[in-house]
């Protein structure tokens, strides 16, 4: 099946850059796939359609085979609840507990308390951050504060995983503690999106790679590597 | 119920998390709410002592010395029966003089007094003044000169008129003052809790991302404007009611005492300080929530 799936995506932005070119590509439901490239490559731009942060200028992208480029305004929080996003800077809220964060997640989609209860812990242990449950982001090493973000991504249990740089800021043995964590989730099933600018982890997962410059696909490899 | 009981949950978290910046809107709309109701009071009560003043402006009507006690006293009665009477007071010849040597002591005037020139008069207080004229006209018959008895009509009329221009242009000051304190007021809030939302806006950003719907976003914002606007009127509603009955009614009773004015804002017999306080509540809530709306539109479109 068919998870995203682009169809001639292009975007212009209003200063006229070009960020992608008549995208096509396919993303089949659990997979795990990097998206490299330098900076401006259009990366951030792919994750940003996604979740229709932006709106393409051309073409449609079908998520688990639904067209969502002439969805509604009011249906994208609907669609936003099935993408779990992860980001560089982690976007915690300072004034909440690890378990508040994670929860806050559910809280604002309407979830009842009871589900909260049950679930916030479960994905605070998938992440292995049970123990700092009461914990407060400052008090947290950067690794940690990325699982948590990880976990407030994941608690929905969303089909789609999308991270964007999450080892940007981390040194490579707590970025390899975060792989290990967004393996496990694709295990599960869940489709794992990743934009990384990482060589050492692309090359050790060898896992599919999609390779964007100047908003064109130049590579589309099964079991890749970063390339040169 | 899930959800209205996290709206009511999370506004108080959130006021208790963000405890300065709800803190710095509610003092903000007290403050504010406090100065327009204040003023509003200082204001009803000028106009009051303005209107008072108009109101004592009298007509005085000379009567000839040759009248008669009988057309004296039908005169009287008619006057008496006039809508437009406040009151009227006979002043004898006798009284007159008095009166008048009373004014002049002193000067060299009296001496040359020889009995009493002076005429008997009737001093008419209108309760309407602007409608002096029409009251003077009813002392003249279709020709145009005075009704038997009546010597002459005067009543200060070079005062009068610029009386009513100043407490026209008086009236117009204040208002204006009050608006343009209420806009002060309305500009105030709107930014302190436009600041508030701000300072919130990652919270926003990270409900949008994981699927929050708008409605859901703004609802706790649109609570916490209210209740800041809400608290923040209470508030000032309060320092009202303390300084109005403590010290603003030493001055009215002064003046009551002076001036024998009846309509001023405390100890007037109009619930005026009943108006001020729902006047300053529903201003107070109002401009929370709307605040909060314009606000709102601006952060909430991620």
């Amino acid at each position: 099946m068919n998870m995203i799936e682009f169809k001639n995506i292009s975007k212009i932005y209003e200063d006229n850059t070009v960020a992608l070119k008549k995208i096509n590509l396919v993303i089949r439901k659990g997979e795990f796939l990097f998206l490299v490239g330098p900076s401006g490559s259009g990366k951030s731009t792919f994750i940003k359609l996604l979740i229709k942060e932006i709106d393409e200028s051309n073409g449609n992208i079908y998520i688990a085979g639904r067209n969502i480029s002439n969805l509604k305004s009011s249906r994208i929080p609907q669609l936003r609840r099935n993408i779990g996003c992860v980001f560089q800077d982690y976007k915690l809220l300072p004034n909440r507990t690890v378990f508040e964060n994670v929860a806050f997640a559910l809280e604002v989609i309407g979830k009842p308390t009871y589900e909260i209860k049950i679930r916030v812990p479960q994905v605070l242990k998938l992440v292995g951050l049970y123990s700092k449950l009461n914990s407060y982001p400052h008090q947290l090493s950067a690794g940690e504060q990325q699982r948590v973000s990880i976990a407030r991504a994941f608690v929905n249990r969303p089909p789609i995983l999308l991270a964007d740089e999450p080892t940007g800021n981390l040194d490579p043995g707590t970025s390899e503690g975060i792989m290990k964590i967004l393996s496990r989730i694709n295990l599960i099933g869940t489709t794992v999106l990743m934009a990384t600018h990482d060589r050492n982890i692309v090359n050790s997962m060898r896992r599919r790679v999609v390779e964007l410059e100047e908003g064109e696909i130049i590579r589309d490899q099964k079991r890749g590597v970063y390339g040169d | 119920m899930v959800r209205t009981r996290y709206f009511f949950s999370e506004t108080f978290t959130s006021l208790k998390r963000n405890f300065f910046m709800g803190f710095t809107a509610i003092t903000t709309v007290a403050i504010t709410l406090f100065i327009v109701g204040f003023f509003a009071i200082i204001v009803y009560d000028i106009q009051g002592i303005m209107s008072s003043i108009k109101s004592q402006v009298e007509l005085r009507v000379y009567l000839k010395d040759n009248i008669s006690e009988e057309l004296k006293e039908y005169i009287e009665q008619e006057i008496i029966s006039w809508e437009e009477t406040e009151s009227v007071e006979y002043v004898s010849k006798d009284i007159a003089l008095e009166r008048f040597k009373k004014q002049m002591e002193g000067s060299n005037i009296l001496k040359e007094i020889d009995g009493n020139p002076l005429p008997a008069s009737f001093d008419i207080t209108l309760n309407n003044p602007e409608k002096i004229d029409q009251v003077e006209l009813r002392f003249y018959d279709r020709d145009g000169n005075f009704i038997e008895g009546v010597d002459d009509v005067i009543y200060e009329r070079k005062v009068v008129k610029p009386l009513f221009s100043i407490t026209a242009i008086i009236g117009t000051i204040a208002f204006l003052i009050i608006i343009v304190l209420l806009l002060a007021a309305i500009v105030l809030i709107f930014n302190t809790i436009r600041l508030s939302i701000y300072a919130r806006r990652k919270e926003i950003e990270v409900m949008k991302l994981v699927g929050a719907t708008n409605w859901f976003v703004r609802i706790p914002f649109l609570f916490e404007g209210f209740f800041e606007g809400f608290i923040g009127s209470i508030i000032s509603i309060i320092l009202l009611f303390f300084i109005g009955n403590f010290l603003l009614i030493k001055g009215e009773r002064a003046i009551v005492d002076i001036m024998r004015i009846k309509e001023l804002a405390i100890v007037g017999s109009g619930n005026v300080m009943l108006y001020v306080y729902v006047g300053v509540l529903v201003l107070g809530g109002l401009i929370g929530i709307l605040s909060s709306v314009i606000a709102l539109r601006r952060y909430v479109k991620v």
